[in-house]
């Protein structure tokens, strides 16, 4: 049996002062020495916490998902692609084909553009080329230059030309 | 002819020819200076683009001031990416040097490519980086 089982009662005024607003979550660790150490803390903080977990946590999956829908659509471009090589189309049934997949090129903030990226890199670990993001981001390559050039990473600057060139 | 290999170099002609080993086609964009469709495409691990048809008076008609518009012009880079006006075919073998010839695609209709990354050999070559820093050496199309 567990002596530290036993049910201590312990006064209102207990934790008085440590939280004002005596909103806490408490955690109870038991010792070596049949010593028990409680731990306060704010139970704003915590739910502040997970909630901000949660929060990059979806928009990793929003981002993601992102990603995914890109591919897949390039994916679905391809296999038209490749049916007009093999003949399956001619030329003026592939254009028409084609006409969905056919977007405008759009302006993005170079630092919306740079968060992204940055994003991206780090839970992929896939290297793109500035032509595969400015086909993510559907906006120019110019407009994605723009956005490398804020991030710090030598990866990312080696993506752009040098001033001599 | 020009023959460029650094990052930005480009061509622009009214018909282009590549080799590679590696080819992408991307889904098509309106170009908003020339506001009409293009086929995107990248040519990745190595490519080189040649321009057998100049564009009719290209000083009027060349989307960018700094795409070399000659004929015989050619780019060569680790990947290469560009559009084209119209639909990207089979790749056709022709003459490639005097003694060789290689399996060219190409791109028709006012075209576009230009170098994203450096010659693969030269991103893996300290001695080459070394040698030839901004600039390497066109060695294509000798790859046979």
């Amino acid at each position: 049996m567990n002596r530290l089982s036993t049910a201590t009662t312990v006064m209102p005024n207990f934790f008085a002062g440590v939280h004002p607003d005596n909103d806490m979550l408490l955690r109870i660790q038991s010792g070596t020495q049949r010593n028990v150490t409680i731990t306060s803390t704010q139970t704003q903080t915590v739910r502040d916490n997970l909630n901000e977990f949660v929060k990059q946590h979806l928009q990793d999956l929003e981002l993601l998902r992102s990603v995914i829908f890109w591919q897949k659509r390039t994916i679905d471009y391809q296999a038209l692609h490749t049916a007009f090589l093999l003949n399956s189309f001619s030329e003026e049934e592939f254009e028409q084909e084609s006409e969905k997949f056919a977007v405008h090129q759009q302006d993005m903030h170079p630092e919306e553009i740079a968060a992204i990226i940055e994003r991206i890199d780090s839970l992929t670990g896939i290297k793109f080329d500035t032509s595969d993001y400015s086909d993510y981001f559907q906006c120019s390559q110019e407009n994605i230059m723009a956005g490398l050039q804020l991030l710090p990473h030598q990866h990312f600057a080696d993506m752009l030309p040098s001033s001599t060139e | 002819m020009a023959k460029k290999s650094n990052i930005c170099s480009a061509v622009e002609g009214d018909k282009l020819i590549f080799n590679t080993r590696q080819f992408y086609s991307r889904p098509p964009i309106i170009h908003d200076k020339l506001k009409k469709r293009v086929y995107p495409f990248k040519l990745g691990i190595n490519g080189y683009v040649e321009i057998a048809t100049p564009l009719e008076n290209p000083s009027q008609t060349a989307v960018y001031q700094t795409s070399l518009i000659e004929k015989g012009d050619s780019i060569q880079g680790g990947v290469i990416d560009g559009w084209s006006t119209k639909p990207i075919k089979l790749p056709t073998v022709g003459a490639a040097t005097g003694t060789h010839s290689a399996s060219f695609g190409s791109l028709k209709g006012h075209s576009y490519a230009h170098v994203e990354s450096a010659h693969r050999d030269h991103l893996q070559s300290s001695d080459i980086q070394a040698r030839h820093p901004q600039l390497i050496e066109i060695i294509n199309p000798i790859y046979d």
